[in-house]
């Protein structure tokens, strides 16, 4: 009978697993994870099957796929969400010797471990003569009105700092932090990261909030008018004695109900893997998450900084919080 | 039992399948998070309304300007080289909204060429921006109504095209103007059909997501997302899809009330239309009127992303025949098995005397205005319950633990596009059987009882054009669908529309060209067969 | 009032219709009559000024509004059309519909005509109804308040029971008469049904072969066709085979079934211009034979065979073979009842003796 439904269903169902494979979701898009699944797979022989796509979504399909998921291994690109698969229980307990990293990095329980992190700073012109702030958290002064770019409260990475410096600074500090920012936007928010930047070039605004790799992005790009306007950037890091600047990290999880659970480690293993590590910078310009791997010359171009310290966990769960907060304070 | 029952249970099985993850969607509202809802009404839901309202409202106007033009122009005038413009008025519609955003961005960026170039001729520094940016509101609407004016443009020129010139002789004889004759006869007796595609239109620009996440605008649709996303709260992004459904339900409503008296606005008259013959300046001007809507919805982001393409990007090309092969594959199977649902729910609902079955028609057409990832959630919960029931159904029968059949399947993403797209082809059908007079079956039942054999030696060679055109403009709509994709399909599973997103959702515009470019280029021969298949009808 | 000189209608050069002479009288109504695609419509097009003709010219009421100087357009020409298929807006009431050719007029002006035509139609109480709400009959009573609303010198009317049920149409077009009568509006009306024309016309142009065959009056068309086509296209008959002979100083045709003397019976011949063609002795000639013509005669010698027959009430229409094997009609008497196969004597009784 067994064999019956088999025959009846190969054709329609989707791929069946065997034992030399491991299925990844991953909210990271393909450009970022594919290179190194094929490096895996040359490596080891094991099959990686993957689906890209909107985080929330991939989280929503393995939540109603339940038990018969074949979804070993979830990639999420920022901590809200590895947070939230937690929290749904769509994760298991990483049952391996994890290399060091510090310990951010790792779940409490071992439920996602780190695999890269972001920086999110400010930006500026070069050689202009601006006052410089000494944190993000100052760029809220008044002095600064219409000379911030800054995109949508939409995006996770503001959603994430504000969650990080409601943690760290309280709701209220945060709350009129957040009011500033939005006061002090030059332009309605709109466009990406690379956005501001270009627009903060064009003279727009004074400075621009944006991720440090969107920055190495273009100063690596094949568009010479990219790495034009990205030689022009200077970056104000946030110092250590005001916090340090905030991070945000992509990271792994493996899932519940993991039909190929081996493999899934072992991939998990691989990704953690110092050269591995070094891929990352070297291509998407974010930082390791072990120490003493290599940065890429154009990492090391943009300096070394002073990090936050932040608990994921509690970040992410006040990812929900912290838009609310923007909701408040009019930053759209 | 007779064969047509058959098709009646087929058909009410079917529709309820469909139908379902419009109410695990619609269902969220009985379990309100009111705190949510407060903080919404307090903070943005104004804001996403009036976004919404005025997107809908100014895609729509914009759409019907460019479309109801360019359609009177070419119904009633005769023209040099009128077979050209024919074609090219329709190839926008290859062009998907998200993709015409991104490039347009790109074309007038700060650091783009042609910004260059302005600079360089007036000779300003390099610091000045003087090209507008265009991520706003009225941007989205500009962008929206240059791919979406072909649906009106479709429609008005069908009706145009049926009022006869001796209309046009009672308003000459009356000493009208020509002017006065197009606002008080030609356009308000093609309202309907204007309306109807302004509808098309805001329904359209309703479900959008892409354009106006990247330009910033906090629509409806967006606000599902961010309060999916950002606040992970599944049940009031579903509550607020429900509103966005009703808010559609309101614009269908409107829709069908102006066509409340239709029978105001059909003329029977024998339809003797010539055009009129334009030849000097009249046919310069007629030229530049009817080049301008493709020229920007088409030709120069077309141009620029070729450009790109072909000169700047570094994308792989590895795989990209996988790619092409995935997305033709996925948009011929949906085409031909949404089509083929249509002709059986507008069979059914033309067989069956009572109302029931247009109704549920129109209910399985609201999937059209849902923007395609709460489709898509309605469906991944659809699934995951059904092969969860079957597994434990097998597993305490049969001792077998199938896994996940449907889900993570191809056969998943078919039924997401036919919950979105069977508007598409349920409209051609429809309209394709309206057009066949019931005296027809009458005849031809009388002659053979058969209604299988009605159907397949009278209705389907009748329906033949409407059949080609629904099966053409729902491959176009697959071919450039995304988000329901993204999240549905199978492992190891990509198609062009994908590839295009990632890489411009990265903010790597100029790399995601190629895809964008081929998504363009594959849409372009169903477009011209559409073409082609109208022209034949029209004469 | 209407004048037609020497119109040349048609395109590229090429004439597809010409009117020598055509005088239409005010207050008269003239019908122009003949077969699909003879340019009927075309020539009301040309008088209305939406299309033009190649030359000629056109006067309306002593003025010219066509010649080779003059091409007064359309709406300076006052004349009011009704279009073949109505072509009633279907969007507007019957009211905005009559008031769509009143926009030169002040509102209350404007108001008090409207409910003056629809009152001469007998509309009054449909004012704020749609075409669709109305029968056949009274959206073309619409289509004519719509034309007569802004007082035209004249009133032209493309095929206007085309789109009615044809029981209604012969009530209607006396109908019809009877209001523009009435109202002594003059109207050319374009009609491919001789019946409906005979029921409304005081003159009939008949327009064949490229050209206007012939304008008088139903009676002189019937009794006086100036040629054969018009002589088949008005009204049943068909023609015998005749030969001229001389007897007794007089001219003679030698028929079949008589020997009719053309002085005789020629009288009818002399009311019309009609010029009698010059007879002359052992020519051929085709004889017009009306069904009239041929009675219902028992005692006669000419014996005939019923070849069809066709009930009419009070008369029966029979098809008959004669000797020489030619047919003719015969509008019996219904009491005179054969079945096809018969025979029975007739006999040759013509009135108006027309020959060519």
């Amino acid at each position: 009978m067994a064999s019956v439904f088999t025959i009846l269903f190969a054709g329609l169902s989707a791929a069946q697993s065997f034992a030399a494979e491991v299925n990844v979701y991953s909210g990271r898009q393909e450009a970022l994870i594919k290179p190194l699944l094929d490096k895996f797979t040359a490596q080891t022989g094991v099959k990686v099957n993957l689906v890209t796509g909107k985080a929330d979504a991939l989280i929503s399909r393995a939540a109603s796929e339940g038990e018969f998921s074949q979804v070993d291994l979830l990639v999420m690109a920022d901590a809200g969400r590895l947070v939230r698969a937690k929290n749904m229980r769509l994760t298991q307990a990483i049952g391996l010797d994890l290399p060091a990293l510090s310990s951010s990095f790792i779940d409490e329980e071992k439920h996602w471990v780190a695999l890269t992190t972001r920086a999110r700073t400010v930006m500026y012109k070069k050689g202009s003569d601006v006052v410089l702030p000494e944190s993000m958290l100052a760029l809220a002064d008044k002095k600064y009105a219409g000379q911030i770019c800054v995109r949508s409260s939409s995006n996770i990475y503001n959603q994430s700092m504000t969650a990080a410096m409601m943690l760290d600074k309280g709701d209220e500090v945060t709350s009129k932090w957040a009011k500033g920012i939005a006061e002090n936007m030059a332009r309605k928010p709109k466009g990406g990261d690379r956005d501001q930047i270009k627009a903060m070039i064009a003279g727009e605004c004074q400075f621009a909030i944006a991720n440090t790799y969107y920055l190495g992005g273009m100063l690596t790009s094949s568009d010479e008018s990219q790495r034009e306007i990205a030689e022009q950037v200077a970056i104000a890091w946030t110092p250590k004695s005001e916090g340090g600047t905030h991070i945000n990290i992509s990271g792994v999880s493996i899932a519940k109900h993991a039909p190929n659970k081996a493999a899934a480690e072992q991939l998990l293993t691989f990704m953690l893997a110092e050269e591995q590590q070094a891929w990352y910078a070297e291509v998407n310009q974010e930082y390791p998450v072990i120490d003493g791997v290599n940065w890429s010359k154009t990492l090391e171009r943009l300096g070394r900084f002073d990090a936050q310290s932040v608990n994921f966990n509690d970040m992410g769960r006040l990812n929900g919080d912290a838009l609310k907060l923007m909701d408040k304070a009019g930053w759209q | 039992m007779n064969g047509f029952n058959w098709i009646k249970i087929f058909a009410v099985i079917f529709a309820s399948i469909l139908i379902l993850p419009l109410f695990s969607v619609l269902f969220s509202v009985f379990s309100p998070d009111l705190d949510t809802w407060q903080h919404l009404i307090d903070t943005v839901l104004v804001d996403y309304i009036t976004n919404s309202v005025v997107l809908a409202l100014g895609s729509a106007t914009g759409a019907i300007l460019l479309g109801t033009t360019t359609g009177y122009v070419m119904a009633n005038y005769q023209f040099a080289a009128k077979a050209i413009l024919q074609i090219v008025l329709l190839l926008p519609l290859a062009m998907p909204a998200y993709i015409i955003a991104y490039t347009y961005t790109g074309l007038m960026d700060f650091g783009s060429p042609l910004h260059q170039l302005i600079r360089d001729v007036f000779s300003l520094p390099s610091t000045v921006s003087v090209l507008p940016d265009i991520r706003h509101l009225s941007g989205a609407v500009v962008m929206m109504s240059l791919v979406l004016y072909p649906y009106v443009y479709l429609l008005s020129y069908a009706a145009f095209k049926s009022q006869p010139d001796a209309l046009q002789n009672v308003s000459t004889l009356a000493g009208k103007s020509s002017l006065s004759h197009i606002f008080n006869v030609a356009l308000p007796m093609a309202r309907p059909a204007i309306l109807t595609g302004g509808a098309l239109v805001m329904m359209e620009a309703l479900a959008d997501y892409g354009t106006v996440a990247y330009f910033g605008v906090n629509t409806f649709s967006a606000g599902i997302y961010r309060t999916w996303f950002g606040m992970g709260n599944r049940e009031v992004a579903a509550q607020l899809a429900s509103a966005l459904c009703l808010f559609v339900f309101l614009v269908l409503i409107l829709e069908k009330y102006s066509r409340k008296d239709a029978r105001r606005y059909v003329n029977n008259l024998a339809n003797k239309k010539t055009t009129r013959e334009v030849t000097g300046k009249g046919l310069v001007f007629i030229w530049l009127l009817c080049l301008l809507p493709p020229l920007f919805g088409f030709f120069i982001p077309s141009i620029q992303l070729l450009y790109w393409a072909v000169f700047t990007s570094e994308a792989d090309t590895q795989g990209f025949s996988n790619l092409l092969g995935n997305t033709l594959y996925l948009s011929a199977l949906a085409a031909f098995i949404i089509v083929a649902l249509a002709l059986m729910f507008s069979y059914v609902a033309r067989m069956t005397s009572a109302n029931h079955f247009s109704r549920l028609n129109q209910l399985l057409s609201l999937g059209y205005a849902l923007p395609g990832l709460v489709i898509a959630v309605g469906v991944i919960s659809i699934s995951g319950w059904a092969d969860r029931q079957f597994n434990m159904f097998t597993i305490s029968w049969f001792d077998f633990r199938p896994g996940l059949i449907i889900s993570g399947s191809i056969t998943i993403l078919l039924f997401a596009y036919s919950v979105r797209y069977l508007s598409v082809a349920l409209q051609n059908t429809e309209n394709g059987f309206a057009r066949i007079s019931l005296q027809t079956d009458a005849a031809a039942l009388n002659l053979n009882p058969s209604r299988w054999h009605l159907l397949s030696r009278i209705h389907l060679p009748l329906l033949r054009p409407s059949i080609l055109s629904a099966m053409l403009l729902v491959f176009v709509d697959v071919l450039k669908e995304l988000p329901a994709t993204l999240v549905l399909r199978p492992f190891n599973f990509n198609t062009l529309a994908v590839r295009a997103y990632e890489l411009a959702s990265d903010e790597r515009l100029i790399d995601a060209a190629l895809p964008a470019i081929a998504i363009v280029g594959v849409g372009l021969l169903p477009v011209c067969l559409l073409i082609y298949q109208l022209e034949r009808r029209s004469t | 009032m209407l004048t037609i000189q020497n119109l040349n209608l048609g395109y590229d050069n090429k004439t597809v219709l010409r009117i020598d002479d055509l005088q239409l009288n005010k207050g008269d109504i003239g019908c122009v009559l003949g077969p699909s695609g003879s340019g009927k419509s075309s020539f009301l097009h040309v008088v209305s000024g939406i299309n033009s003709p190649m030359s000629g010219s056109i006067h309306l009421n002593q003025r010219i509004v066509f010649d080779a100087e003059v091409n007064v357009p359309a709406s300076d020409r006052a004349v009011g059309m009704v279009f073949q298929d109505l072509c009633l807006f279907p969007h507007m009431t019957v009211a905005q519909n009559v008031a769509y050719g009143l926009h030169s007029i002040v509102k209350a002006a404007r108001d008090s005509r409207i409910e003056e035509v629809l009152s001469l139609v007998e509309l009054s109480d449909f004012a704020s109804r749609f075409p669709y709400e109305l029968s056949g009959g009274q959206q073309q009573r619409v289509a004519i308040a719509r034309a007569l609303a802004p007082r035209p010198e004249i009133l032209l009317m493309d095929e206007p029971f085309s789109s009615l049920d044809p029981s209604l149409r012969e009530q209607l077009a006396s109908d019809l008469r009877v209001l523009l009568k009435k109202l002594g509006i003059t109207a050319l009306i374009v009609t491919h049904d001789q019946q409906e024309a005979f029921a409304m016309a005081d003159k009939i142009a008949v327009f064949a072969d490229g050209k206007c065959q012939q304008w008088g009056s139903a009676y002189d068309l019937y009794h006086t066709p100036v040629n054969q086509d018009v002589a088949t296209f008005i009204g049943e008959g068909t023609f015998l085979k005749g030969q001229v002979v001389e007897k007794d100083g007089n001219l003679y045709i030698s028929t079949a079934l008589a020997e009719l003397n053309t002085q005789e019976v020629t009288t009818a011949n002399t009311i019309d211009a009609r010029e009698t063609p010059k007879l002359s002795i052992g020519e051929t000639v085709s004889v017009l034979v009306r069904p009239d013509d041929i009675l219902h005669r028992d005692k006669s010698a000419h014996k005939a065979t019923v070849v069809n027959r066709q009930f009419r009430g009070a008369h029966i229409m029979y098809t008959l073979a004669i000797s020489n094997g030619d047919e003719v009609l015969c509008l019996a008497p219904s009491h005179h009842d054969h079945q096809i196969g018969e025979a029975f004597g007739i006999s040759l009784d013509v009135q108006h003796l027309i020959y060519f």
